[in-house]
């Protein structure tokens, strides 16, 4: 028995189809704002109800806006269809109205070429010339109309080791483009670029700020045809609750634009006293770890010999002080 | 640092990649299936309450392990239950592999959820390490100390190989 016993075990593991359904039964949140909720739905229910009945009194002209009523059912998620389907059969009794639930607009798919890709990358690059490097990167950013969004840079002990982290963020379209010239200002060690789909996430947000932007509207009419200040008050408290999640939306909408624009580079820079190409055939690598060796041995005599001559002035007191010791040893001797 | 999902786009991604997950991490710490499947649901309504925003999906399946290593800590401590298994070694009749799931189970808290974590997602001891708020040093001997414990109750324990 070993890992793979294991690792094939706790994939046996799968969560049982009736958790599935209580999880998913938890969205949407099920907790205490939908009572509120209702209850507005119920008063802009009745309003909507009293405005139909008006309509019929006055003729035709208001039918517009229940038409847009409809609409706005329709426009919504799946659940609240249903919701306000059901405060609708209880309060409309007008039966010349038909409101009817048409199928969701939110889940229809849009085309593969309308896809919302956002596109992040990892790249580890070294360079001899760190200065020169830097200055060129900086140049193709400008060019390519990107931005360096954070950048860090650490700085050893020695010059030739400097090593930077940067996040850059450069226009989608030119990603490819953008990483073949980093391989000519630099020596790429590895590149990795990353593609995740949000089309369902875009799509879910844009639909939600279709519902709410209808759902304003409509509650705008209301709004102004109400009486009795309760309701105006509760209407506007509606009001304000959706115009802050279309806010909230509408950010995060910009958010995902932004993601899908401009894809965001991960680069770290090494600075290195000879850059290394990769080489991995036999001979190859002899050749990699025998150059790497001769560079540590030069590098060795070369620390031997600079230590040395700093270390001349102990040398030098060491010298005197064995120079006085030998002299009165022998003058010991002597007598 | 950019938001990535949040609320309900999180709860939606969150249910379709990481149910499976969250439902090994709660069956490696609960006593049995149906204690897991609650902590499974109190996870996810504790996903959907916070609000929460996540850089990205790692960043999620990162909160959703150790919200779901604590839920099953409070729910252990709540029964008053010391070990998850009582003997995962005493062969059964007619069984001729002690369950290797039991065997991991029967392991202190840490050693067992660094073995689920290295082994099964294939997280390194930092990562580890920031899941479940250690060092990568009490993490790297987490995992050798279960490897160590595993091998002397298994054939074969978890070397590398």
């Amino acid at each position: 028995m070993n890992k793979k016993d294991y690792i094939s075990a706790v994939d046996k593991i799968t969560a049982p189809k009736e958790l599935l359904d209580k999880i998913e039964a938890l969205d949407p949140p099920a907790g205490k704002k939908t009572p509120v909720w209702k209850k507005v739905t119920a008063v802009a229910a009745c309003f909507v109800a009293v405005v139909v009945a008006f309509s019929g009194i006055m003729g035709s002209t208001l039918k517009a806006e229940s038409e847009d009523g409809a609409d706005m059912f329709a426009d919504n998620g799946s659940y609240r269809n249903e919701m306000y389907a059901d405060d609708m059969s209880g309060a409309v009794t007008d039966e010349s109205v038909h409101i009817q639930t048409k199928p969701s607009a939110g889940t229809t798919s849009k085309p593969a070429d309308n896809r919302k890709i956002v596109k992040t990358a990892n790249i580890s690059i070294r360079t001899k010339e760190y200065d020169v490097f830097i200055t060129a990167l900086n140049q193709k950013i400008e060019q390519y109309g990107g931005y360096i969004e954070a950048s860090e840079e650490y700085n050893y002990s020695t010059a030739s080791n400097r090593n930077a982290n940067m996040r850059v963020k450069i226009p989608a379209e030119s990603l490819d483009k953008f990483i073949e010239e980093l391989s000519v200002i630099g020596t790429v060690t590895s590149k990795s670029v990353t593609s995740s789909d949000i089309t369902d996430s875009y799509i879910n947000v844009e639909s939600q700020i279709k519902a709410l932007e209808t759902e304003e509207k409509t509650l705008l009419g209301i709004l102004e045809k109400a009486q009795s200040l309760t309701d105006v008050i509760e209407l506007q408290q509606r009001l304000s609750q959706v115009r802050a999640d279309l806010d909230t939306l509408k950010t995060q909408k910009q958010q995902y634009d932004g993601m899908v624009s401009f894809s965001g580079i991960t680069l770290d820079i090494n600075e290195v006293d000879r850059v290394v190409e990769g080489d991995d055939t036999f001979f190859g690598e002899i050749k990699e770890k025998l150059m790497n060796n001769l560079y540590d041995l030069g590098d060795f005599f070369r620390e031997l010999a600079i230590n040395l001559i700093a270390a001349l002035p102990y040398i030098a007191i060491i010298g005197v002080i064995a120079v006085v010791v030998i002299v009165i040893v022998k003058k010991v001797r002597r007598r | 640092m950019t938001v990535f999902i949040r609320g309900k786009d999180a709860f939606s991604y969150a249910f379709k990649q990481f149910t499976d997950t969250v439902y090994r991490v709660a069956l490696h710490n609960t006593v049995n299936s149906s204690d897991a499947e609650d902590v499974v649901q109190e996870v996810f309504i504790k996903l959907l309450e916070s609000n929460k925003a996540f850089s990205d999906g790692e960043h999620l399946k990162a909160w959703l392990i150790r919200v779901t290593v604590n839920l099953c800590r409070d729910k252990l401590r709540k029964s008053n239950r010391e070990t998850l298994v009582e003997n995962a070694f005493a062969f059964k009749t007619g069984e001729e592999k002690p369950d290797v799931i039991e065997a991991v189970k029967s392991l202190p808290e840490n050693y067992r959820n660094t073995i689920y974590l290295h082994y099964y997602e294939g997280y390194t001891a930092k990562e580890i390490g920031k899941i479940l708020d250690a060092k990568e040093n009490t993490v790297l001997s987490w995992l050798s100390r279960g490897r160590e414990a595993l091998r002397k109750e298994l054939d074969g324990g978890f070397d590398d190989e």
